[in-house]
């Protein structure tokens, strides 16, 4: 299953023609990011499932520390009266940085995501819930399932996706670290004895593609910063990025200096993050993930320098995947 | 950039040419990070001819000449002057 990420930080009529183009490359549905300084990813979602009769729309993702988990069921039950079927929500701790700018600490970020998805998927499935604080019962019904997925990076997480996720977005780009996730998430099925066959397990990659590699890696220059910034030490480490360096570039995003950011973000550092290449490069990538296990590939912005290009280059990768699974 | 000599030279393009011409300013307005500087209703306008196959006319081109002219001019203008 392939699908796109949308930022919806451009107007709506912009992520239109996007989706408009997505639903002509053969995508099956599209992932909005959440971040407080974009439009809001929920109203977003309310309007493409209008325009859009034959795409699910997910949202992803939404964190407990900004959306109370009675907020997120609501509006997942909401979603599924628009669009049955079609929805998605995507939960997990929250970007960092997106956090940080709303002066909020991610603190105890697994025992909050647990508890979020607990909550919310007792209230859809049951249409209520109750503890020693929350009482609440719904007054309408959601019209159809809503799986419930886990944005996760570390370890931790991941692992606990595979212990109560309906499916998994693996927020990363690097395969060994999109390795290291299945094995991570495997662990976490194993040790809550499901089956990783009844997991949708999601590559959410960003995607930075065209024939300038110089014009690529500007464009992808920002998502790395974001990916850097919002990563644990654990992730960095990994991939032996220069702690005083992340730290310049944390510093940077924070005051939103993109012309220093270009000076200080190391080629390196961009596409140990993100996928800089053309179309045989993203069919190599697209089938070793599937090849590790993944059952859906979210090609996430920036897309690439020329928007409308980078969309047809993953087009063909698409058409190529699907004639290959027509073959067999 | 004088509007009505790029009109001008748009129609004297054939049809292969003039969807090249169209898909190279919709290419502009796409990869603006200033899309927000488009009026919302041409953006409308735009995404709702796109959606249903008639952004490829006069009418069209006109609308993403503006909506380029409103986010990306420079990028625009040089555009132009190479297809003349």
């Amino acid at each position: 299953m392939f699908s796109f990420e949308l930022v919806p930080n451009s107007p709506l009529w912009k992520l239109e023609i996007i989706g408009s183009i997505a639903e002509e490359v053969g995508v099956d549905g599209i992932w909005l990011s959440e971040h407080p300084d974009n439009r809001s990813s929920i109203l977003t979602a309310c309007h493409l499932l209008k325009i859009f009769p034959r795409l699910w729309i997910g949202i992803g993702v939404l964190n407990p520390y900004m959306f109370h988990p009675l907020t997120i069921a609501q509006v997942a039950a909401t979603l599924s009266e628009i669009a049955p079927r079609r929805v998605y929500i995507g939960i997990g701790a929250g970007d960092r940085t997106s956090l940080e700018k709303a002066g909020i600490r991610r603190s105890h970020p697994l025992k909050k995501v647990e508890e979020c998805v607990k909550i919310v998927r007792e209230i859809l499935e049951k249409g209520s819930y109750q503890d020693e604080e929350i009482h609440l019962r719904l007054n309408f019904r959601p019209r159809s399932k809503v799986p419930i997925y886990i944005g996760a990076q570390g370890g931790r997480m991941l692992r606990l996706a595979g212990k109560i996720g309906d499916g998994v977005l693996v927020n990363h780009t690097n395969p060994a670290l999109l390795e290291f996730a299945v094995n991570e998430v495997r662990t976490g099925v194993e040790e809550a004895n499901r089956r990783i066959d009844k997991l949708d397990l999601v590559a959410y990659l960003t995607i930075s593609m065209g024939e300038d590699e110089s014009k690529a890696l500007k464009a992808a220059a920002p998502y790395s910063a974001y990916i850097i910034c919002g990563a644990g030490r654990e992730f960095i480490e990994r991939l032996g990025m220069d702690p005083k360096v992340v730290e310049d570039i944390r510093r940077i995003l924070r005051i939103g200096d993109w012309i220093r950011l270009y000076q200080v973000l190391p080629p390196d550092y961009i596409k140990a993050t993100t996928f800089i290449g053309g179309v045989e490069e993203l069919k190599e990538l697209v089938a070793r993930l599937f090849k590790l296990g993944y059952t859906q590939i979210v090609f996430g912005s920036p897309f690439g320098p020329r928007i409308l290009k980078a969309l047809k280059m993953i087009g063909e990768v698409i058409k190529y995947f699907e004639e290959d699974i027509n073959r067999e | 950039m004088d509007p009505e000599r790029v009109l001008r030279r748009y129609l004297e393009l054939n049809e292969e040419e003039q969807k090249k011409l169209i898909d190279g300013v919709l290419e502009i307005i796409l990869s603006s990070p200033n899309a927000d500087l488009v009026p919302d209703e041409v953006g409308w306008s735009i995404s709702n001819k796109f959606r249903s196959g008639e952004l490829h006319s006069l009418d069209g081109f006109k609308l993403l000449l503006e909506a380029a002219n409103s986010c990306e001019p420079m990028k625009l203008k040089k555009f132009l002057e190479e297809v003349k």
